[in-house]
């Protein structure tokens, strides 16, 4: 189980430690394409210190995964090399099963709750660009309300009518910021 | 000097800014309840509506809003066990077993109590540091400033958390967002991939929004509960017995806000470590140690004492080096930027009236946010009951005004670096890479080669023997060699089981860590 954990720890780090490496060395060698007598020095060395980084991340990360296959049975389950230690690993994975936690909550949420979540935030900016903020502002309140919230429609409307209202107010009335345009409702 | 602090009061207690300080100290009190909406993100949220206003209105409105973050976030440690702010966990393990005890309102009147006392005694400390940093500050020059922007830097490896490797590469990544844009010294593109957009670099709210709002707001999205899932059945009286408690225990507060103005001037460490200073400082000097965690009135006066008077010293760095100590204050640094207040010499000569402003600011939001608190305990409270998706929308206005409208290109490419910024911070949290070096290093970034150039301009190379050059550089090594040697420490002690009935140090982390 704690292999299993370890090995599934090192992975994103793997992952994400390479992205890093890449971004850098790409800012890296893009610096060496400008003229001489812009500032390069601490973009370089900036560049430089995420390669080293990431690199000596990558290596650990390998290392790790590797130590841990060699010592892992093959035969055996993973559970059976789970040492019963009370170490301070422990203590950050009885961490992890805080429901309140923020890595809790996003390693534990069921994937068809993410697609929705990811599904309502592409949508909101999909009639952000159509519509502009207050009729995206509207929908969202609604859809979401009724459809996640699983409020009333009488309920939903009154909170939609309310926000935009306040939002039109807060924006249009008092304030004067520019909000978003639609490509299709400008005033929107 | 005396005309500037009467000034400086006489310019708070206009109507008008009376009336924002009012406004900020509500939309303070909401935020501050609610735990995981931070005052950085609500003063990156709220910086587009000070653009029409006077400098000082501006401020007021901002630190007023703030500091009664920090003070609401004892509220929801203290009646559910939850931080309302990072920087409220040490309140919840000796407020938290009162509440349960039925003393949850001898528990608000302690640590707001005590939140009072210590943003008095910070707010003093600022107004009279201030006066004294000014000749300091008169001295330095644009090497000594690279200087001390490296030494905010350098916190980066204590903030770090447990894998200083992930925090400096989070920093090179922010260090390289900062360098986009027009280059200072030839004025041409780099790292801009021929988007105008990119011309003038990234712009610092969107960031901060997307990072710390973007990942928040997801969460609530995805865990569809209300914030706080808690009890609300305790007894909230006793609030009297709780205000005689903390002024009993004054000496615990001294020490206390001692603690938090230190540690809160020092960049880049801020007030999550300072909670766990102080606490551990007041059970070690405690006669009833063994109480701790289990209801302690000298902890939770502790608790409550740093976590306002860190405010107060935070603000210090900020305002006489421009550099900021913490999420909430690099936010703030931004804000004073676009009010065009410049940190450094300008604020502790010219515009000193406005800097004293910000003392009066944060003195009287201070002390009417605790009295507002002790009068608006219980309907504050049912605000962490909200239900998560009613709470979305509103949630979700924010981000998108706040990213939009805070540069002036009022562009969807604020709203791009916003999304891009959500998907780092949701990415940092779930594996456990730290988000604030990166913040820092975005807004240190343009900093540090803009005195780097200066420096190199004015002095050639002679400027690295300058003895302020010199001394801040020795600060630097010290502080990287006694960051090195804590997380190395951090390192053994997290190698060696814990006994289960003491709270160790990493059981303190584990509440106070804010990736």
């Amino acid at each position: 189980m704690k292999a299993q954990s370890v090995r599934g720890l090192a992975k994103p780090d793997l992952i994400l430690s390479c992205a890093i490496f890449i971004i850098c060395g790409g800012a890296l060698a893009l610096s060496f394409t400008y003229s001489s007598s812009m500032s390069l020095l601490l973009p370089r060395v900036a560049a430089g210190l995420g390669m080293l980084c990431a690199a000596w991340m990558v290596v650990g990360a390998t290392v790790a995964r590797r130590r841990l296959d060699e010592e892992t049975p093959v035969a055996l389950p993973a559970t059976a090399v789970h040492e019963p230690t009370s170490t301070v690993e422990d203590v950050s994975d009885t961490d992890q099963d805080d429901p309140n936690d923020a890595e809790y909550i996003l390693s534990n949420t069921p994937k068809r709750v993410w697609i929705t979540t990811i599904g309502f935030i592409c949508g909101f900016f999909l009639v952000l660009y159509l519509c502009g903020l207050f009729i995206a502002a509207a929908a969202l309140s609604l859809v979401y309300l009724v459809v996640v919230g699983q409020k009333s429609w009488l309920f939903s409307v009154i909170y939609t009518v309310i926000l935009t209202g306040l939002l039109w107010g807060l924006m249009r009335g008092l304030t004067y910021i520019p909000s978003p345009p639609g490509v299709l409702f400008p005033g929107g | 000097m005396i005309e500037a602090i009467g000034s400086g009061l006489s310019q708070v207690l206009q109507w008008e800014t009376l009336g924002l300080m009012v406004g900020g100290m509500l939309i303070g009190f909401i935020v501050g309840i609610l735990p995981g909406l931070g005052g950085a993100v609500t003063l990156a949220l709220l910086l587009p509506f000070t653009f029409a206003m006077e400098p000082v209105q501006g401020l007021v409105f901002l630190l007023s809003m703030w500091i009664v973050t920090t003070t609401a976030g004892d509220i929801t440690s203290v009646l559910f066990g939850i931080p309302g702010e990072a920087t409220s966990a040490a309140a919840v393990l000796d407020g938290y077993p009162l509440t349960k005890k039925g003393q949850g309102g001898r528990a608000l009147g302690i640590v707001l109590t005590s939140s009072a006392l210590g943003i008095v005694f910070g707010a003093i400390v600022l107004g009279i540091f201030i006066t004294v940093i000014r000749p300091v500050v008169l001295m330095l020059g644009a090497p000594e400033f690279f200087m001390l922007v490296l030494l905010g830097l350098t916190f980066v490896v204590t903030l770090a958390g447990k894998s200083p490797t992930k925090g400096l590469a989070m920093v090179a990544l922010g260090l390289l967002v900062s360098f986009v844009g027009s280059d200072p010294s030839a004025g041409l593109p780099r790292f801009t991939f021929d988007q105008m957009y990119l011309w003038g670099g990234i712009p610092l709210i969107p960031i901060v929004v997307g990072l710390f709002g973007g990942a928040e707001v997801l969460q609530l999205m995805l865990s569809r509960s209300s914030i706080a899932n808690g009890p609300l059945d305790a007894k909230l009286a006793g609030t009297t017995r709780g205000v005689a408690d903390a002024l009993r225990n004054w000496p615990v507060v001294l020490r206390s806000s001692s603690i938090g103005v230190a540690i809160g001037m020092l960049p880049g460490l801020g007030g999550t470590v300072a909670q766990w200073i102080s606490y551990g400082q007041a059970r070690q000097s405690s006669k009833n140690s063994e109480q701790f965690g289990k209801g302690a009135v000298d902890g939770l006066v502790a608790a409550g004492a740093t976590n306002n008077a860190k405010d107060a010293g935070s603000l210090i760095p900020t305002i006489a080096f421009g550099i900021p100590g913490g999420a909430a204050t690099a936010v703030l640094l931004g804000g004073l930027l676009i009010l065009g207040v410049n940190p450094g010499q300008e604020m502790l000569t010219t515009q000193l009236d406005i800097t004293f402003s910000m003392v009066w600011t944060v003195v009287i939001a201070g002390i009417l946010g605790v009295v507002l608190a002790l009068a608006l305990v219980r309907p504050l409270a049912t605000l962490t009951r909200i239900s998560g998706p009613v709470l979305t929308p509103i949630l979700f206005m924010f981000l998108v005004i706040g990213a939009y409208t805070t540069n002036n290109n009022n562009s969807w490419g604020d709203l791009f670096v916003m999304i891009g910024a959500a998907v780092l911070g949701t990415v940092c949290l779930r594996w456990d890479w730290p988000r604030v070096p990166f913040l820092l290093a975005v807004v240190l970034g343009q900093l540090l080669e803009q005195y780097l150039n200066l420096s190199n301009t004015m002095f050639g190379l002679d400027w690295l023997t300058r003895p302020g050059v010199i001394i801040v550089g020795a600060g630097v090594v010290v502080t990287l060699f006694f960051s090195i040697r804590a997380v190395r420490r951090d390192h053994k002690a997290r190698l060696t089981p814990a006994p289960s009935n003491v709270l160790s140090t990493q059981d303190v982390h584990s509440v106070g860590d804010k990736k």
